[in-house]
């Protein structure tokens, strides 16, 4: 089925696979060690997020035990590292994988925006309103505040109440972003977690609680997605992934990193935010790290294309890519690929933080950078799209879509 | 093309493009999701842009997003997609304690407003909403229960129909007034919303037939709505009883009643004088929903694409085809139309579409009926549904619940609920030979 890859790019392909540790020694399908490479890279990448998850956890139980300035300085610093590696992994997302299938913990973990009053009390705001009912504060009606719980509020069906993942441990560890001034995020002082009483309905002990529970189910979640990918002698994902159909396989791969490049970043993350220019309309809206998430997000994409990625520990996962492929076919095809990633990255470094200020409807220049870089993904993954037309992998949808 | 099409040119029920250009080429359950592939890349920005507020869920105000708080205080969904998830089709519930949330229950009393429009419940409103923010007592819960209906093919073959009946428990607000009638209604598809708003008016009346003139059984008409805004009667487009002028008035209904947030169209927060803690709760602004993103999201659907056929090739779907025409259901589900020139919407402009419907009002019988007139549609009517996607439902949706309120579990017992103007074309089917059933039940899998 595979249309005609010339025989040194077969060759090719064949001499740098055993850089990856392959042991296949005549691959069936010149294109599987790309495929390898991929699952390798996935699953590296997910350990890291959960490797940054567990640090979290680890800041998190130092600051209930002993909560300070330090201890929650630190365990903001611990949830800013374990944005990066998770950003990485978004370019895994959009087509129904482990992590955003029907079951896949997507929502539960990077949920946004998060239904504050359900969470937490929040302050009177310029509707001076007055905080509603929320888990923390009730123990009558939420008496145990577990991981069990939190899952339990992302009912089935679409209604989707955000009380759980990434920004609902941002939220308690930031508190609301009331930009005042503009420059800064939330200002959640460390005494929110030292107990008033001794009574386990104490709210700022029943807010430690929240957090410790929402942290143990983000590591939860991650390790459910990491074993799809891990080699086992159970069939799971990665058999599937490894054994199916080429071309699907293929296909996941070029979809995860356009639709993220142009449904996700450029539209959801950026362009929205561009146009209603609220300025909490950003998805880190708590710590203001969205633009160095976007950047990350950017990052994990060139992991995918190039297969190569740096763990946190130094060492380097890589192997025959997509753009090995590519390449191969239309040379033409991947120096316009390789042209946009470059353009994209060097966009995306202009954007300046905090986010919440670029987007400001009378920031000329801010915005100018937002649009640049929207621009850059959209022209991307029209790219994505035309190298995957090279390699006869057809996204339907940008299919026959001109510049 | 009015009447009955005995058998004449299938070629037209056969043909793959059923969206024009809009059409695209996907069997996934995001088959309804898809952008047009003829929008340009800055039509496909403001695509994603509604489909990021159709999709993410509204919050309760305060929130630090405050663009997207204002949720409640009463609702049934916090997002569009939890009721039009996927894009596509909502059902009743489907555990005994599960309150419906992508099936509204309407309230309206039996005399209608000066202008024809359905007058709510005093207490309850002009829905029920099974849910509240925190603080607020919601409006109680609903049940469904069903009855049995049995029958038999022409041929002998058993079938079950269930008939569903609603009861209310726990209401929080006094009692129901007791002439307050109930129609339930679950949230259609809502891919190719914009093909069908541009639609001429002309070439919908053409088969606008309400005295039966031609005598073939069939008299469809259309139901003309109460436009606040315009202050005038317009074409009903959308709705199972076509209430909806277009998609702006049938999103922000939808925003209104049952996410509880207001819109420019519908600036008020619908509390009733018993609701007092609802009307007391905090709003997310005025309006909560900014016109700004009401109008991505209403362009948003209006660039969804429309799935391509599937298994046109094969010789049971084409005598399929056949028997869909010989039996009468193209009479109602009617294959072609062509789009109007729309200004500064190009994607939908001239289109030759296939939506298998009449976008007309049918009488379809005592046993669908509700009992409850929505401005001219009277209690028994309903509009043709439009059968384009049909057969990708059970991928995109997981589920083939099917007419106005879910009650079918699937395409033969939609038909078989068929009645009114539809008894003959029902019966048709009833009596088929098995194989012809099949036969027509695999064209209808190929819309």
């Amino acid at each position: 089925m595979l249309a005609s890859v010339s025989k040194a790019a077969v060759a090719a392909v064949l001499i740098v696979s055993l850089g990856a540790g392959c042991s296949r020694s005549q691959p069936k399908d010149p294109r599987q060690p790309v495929l390898e490479t991929y699952a390798q890279i996935v699953l590296a990448t997910y350990e890291d997020t959960i490797a940054t998850a567990r640090d979290l956890d680890t800041a998190i139980d130092a600051l209930l035990a002993n909560p300070s300035e330090e201890t929650l300085n630190a365990a903001r610093e611990r949830w800013r590292a374990a944005r990066i590696p998770y950003a990485y992994s978004e370019a895994f997302r959009f087509y129904a994988g482990p992590i955003d299938s029907e079951t896949g913990p997507e929502g539960q973990l990077n949920g946004w925006p998060l239904d504050e009053n359900h969470i937490d009390a929040v302050a009177l705001d310029k509707y001076n309103a007055a905080p509603g009912l929320n888990i923390v504060g009730d123990a009558k009606s939420f008496p145990e505040i577990t991981p069990e719980l939190i899952a339990a509020q992302n009912e089935a069906g679409g209604e989707k109440n955000i009380a759980s993942g990434y920004h609902a441990v941002e939220f308690l560890l930031w508190g609301q972003d009331a930009n005042d001034p503009p420059e800064s995020a939330g200002h959640r002082p460390y005494t929110d977690f030292v107990p008033q009483t001794k009574e386990p309905t104490d709210v700022n002990t029943r807010r430690g609680k929240y957090l410790k529970a929402a942290s143990t189910l983000i590591v939860r979640d991650l390790e459910s997605v990491a074993a799809q990918w891990r080699e086992s002698k159970e069939a799971n994902y990665r058999t599937s992934f490894l054994t199916g159909d080429t071309y699907t396989s293929l296909k996941h791969m070029l979809t995860g990193i356009a639709a993220l490049a142009e449904v996700e970043m450029a539209g959801e993350r950026m362009n929205v935010p561009l146009l209603s220019s609220d300025q909490e309309e950003e998805q880190s809206c708590f710590s203001d790290l969205t633009a160095d998430e976007l950047r990350a997000n950017a990052a994990g994409i060139e992991h995918v294309y190039f297969a190569k990625y740096q763990r946190r520990d130094g060492t380097t996962v890589s192997g025959p890519s997509l753009a090995d492929l590519i390449k191969a076919k239309d040379a033409r095809a991947a120096e316009e690929i390789e042209a946009r990633i470059t353009r994209t990255r060097e966009a995306l470094g202009a954007v300046k933080n905090p986010f919440d200020r670029e987007i400001l409807a009378d920031n000329k220049e801010g915005r100018e950078r937002m649009q640049a870089s929207i621009d850059a993904l959209r022209a991307e993954a029209l790219s994505f799209s035309r190298g995957g037309r090279s390699i006869e992998i057809f996204l339907s949808d940008l299919e026959g879509l001109g510049d | 093309m009015t009447g009955c099409s005995k058998g004449g040119a299938t070629a037209e029920l056969l043909q793959p493009k059923s969206g024009g250009d809009m059409t695209v080429v996907e069997t996934s359950r995001h088959s309804f999701s898809r952008p047009a592939p003829n929008l340009t890349v800055a039509q496909r920005g403001e695509f994603f842009i509604g489909n990021a507020f159709f999709n993410s869920p509204w919050v309760v105000a305060p929130a630090s997003a405050s663009a997207r708080d204002g949720l409640g205080p009463l609702f049934n969904a916090r997002s569009c997609d939890a009721c039009h998830n996927n894009d596509g089709r909502g059902r009743p519930p489907v555990k005994d304690d599960e309150q419906p949330v992508s099936l509204v229950l309407q309230f309206a009393t039996p005399t209608p407003g000066d202008n024809n429009e359905p007058q709510a419940d005093p207490n309850y409103g002009g829905n029920f909403n099974p849910f509240a923010i925190g603080g607020i007592p919601a409006e109680g819960k609903a049940r469904i229960r069903h009855h049995e209906i049995k029958g038999e093919y022409g041929d002998g073959t058993p079938f079950t129909l269930l008939a569903p009946e609603y009861s209310f428990e726990d209401l929080a607000y006094g009692e129901l007034a007791p002439d307050t009638k109930l129609s339930p209604r679950v949230a259609p598809s809502v891919f190719g919303s914009g093909l069908l708003e541009a639609i001429p008016e002309a070439q919908i009346l053409e088969r606008n037939d309400p005295e039966d003139l031609n005598k073939d059984g069939i008299s469809g008409r259309p139901n003309h709505v109460w436009d606040p805004l315009t202050k005038s009667a317009q074409l009903g487009r959308f709705g199972w009883k076509l209430n909806q002028p277009s998609i702006a008035h049938q999103t922000a209904a939808a925003f209104s009643s049952e996410i509880g947030m207001s819109t420019s169209f519908r600036p008020n927060q619908i509390c009733t004088p018993v609701q007092t803690a609802c009307a007391a709760a905090p709003t997310g602004g005025d309006p909560e929903i900014s016109d700004e993103i009401f109008n991505h999201m209403v362009n948003y659907q209006r660039m969804l694409a429309v799935p391509m056929r599937r298994n046109l090739d094969s010789p049971e779907v084409k005598r399929g085809a056949g028997l869909f025409a010989g039996a009468g259901c193209e009479a109602c589900h009617r294959a072609t139309f062509k789009t109007d020139s729309v200004k500064d919407q190009p994607w939908l402009s001239g289109q030759t579409i296939h939506p298998f419907t009449d976008m007309l009002l049918h009488d379809m019988g005592t046993g669908l009926a509700d009992g409850r007139a929505d401005f001219a549609a009277s209690g028994s009517e309903w509009r043709s549904q439009p059968l384009w996607g049909i057969g990708l439902q059970k991928t995109v949706n997981n589920h083939t619940q099917l007419l106005h309120d879910g009650r079918a579990r699937d395409v033969s017992e939609a038909i078989l609920w068929h009645g009114g103007e539809a008894e003959r074309a029902k019966e048709t089917f009833r009596t088929m030979s098995k194989e012809d059933r099949e036969a027509l039940l695999k064209f209808i899998d190929s819309l």
